[in-house]
């Protein structure tokens, strides 16, 4: 199953349960936030009786920690993107 | 990449514990905020202090002067929210024309979005409420 199976996912997308930072530095590349911006990359959780909009918030801070956007960032040194498509094809695995 | 999905059960109980982590450390760097000299466009003396009160203490919604000095203040300060537009998305609210009508008095603004302004401006402590057990 992928995220994008339960999630919808896209930029502009101010009714988003949270965003990700779409565009940046490196570091910043990825991490979730509360606040709105047209160019972050907007999540919105449909199917919220299989996952909670704020469990997914806290899993994708802890993907940002470990450096996952990183490594699959494209662009030049001081500023590199993900893809809206990195995002969707995260699978999710149930325990 | 692959990320676990649990059940929601355990999903709510890592929220529980990551919320309450991060609240914590919110509050603690909330006690290194710096301090900005108060507004100088009214004379607060006139307005009375109702406005700073909880519902239950005798609270009072501010006069449209107060609000405007207030939000005026804030705004000259924090330039990333100078627009009513951003200041309303800060604020949760649907539009900037809400800001304007809470400004000029159109409208009173709802203790829960003034309350939150106070918060974030430092003039009044957050609640953190009790939790007496895990019922869910």
């Amino acid at each position: 199953m992928k995220l994008s199976d339960l999630a919808t996912i896209k930029t502009n997308f101010p009714e988003a349960h949270f965003w990700l930072i779409r565009r940046g530095t490196a570091g910043r590349c990825g991490e979730p936030t509360r606040e709105f911006n047209q160019e972050h990359i907007g999540i919105k959780v449909e199917r919220i009786d299989l996952l909670l909009p704020d469990y997914l918030y806290y899993v994708f801070k802890h993907i940002h920690s470990t450096g996952h956007w990183q490594q699959i960032a494209t662009g030049t040194l001081s500023l590199v993107n993900i893809r809206v498509s990195d995002v969707q094809r995260i699978e999710l695995s149930p325990t | 990449m692959k990320i676990e999905l649990p059940s929601i059960s355990a999903q709510q109980k890592t929220i529980f514990e990551l919320a309450t982590q991060e609240a914590i450390e919110t509050l603690q760097q909330n006690l290194t905020a710096p301090s900005i000299a108060p507004q100088t466009e009214i004379d607060e003396t006139l307005y009375g202090r109702e406005h700073l009160l909880r519902e239950n203490e005798g609270y009072k919604a501010p006069h449209p002067d107060v609000i405007g000095a207030y939000f005026r203040h804030f705004q000259r300060h924090f330039p990333e929210y100078g627009t009513d537009g951003r200041l309303a998305a800060l604020l949760g609210l649907s539009s900037d024309r809400r800001v304007r009508e809470f400004k000029n008095g159109d409208r009173t603004i709802p203790y829960g979005i003034w309350r939150k302004f106070l918060v974030m401006t430092g003039r009044a402590p957050q609640d953190v409420i009790k939790v007496f057990a895990n019922m869910g």
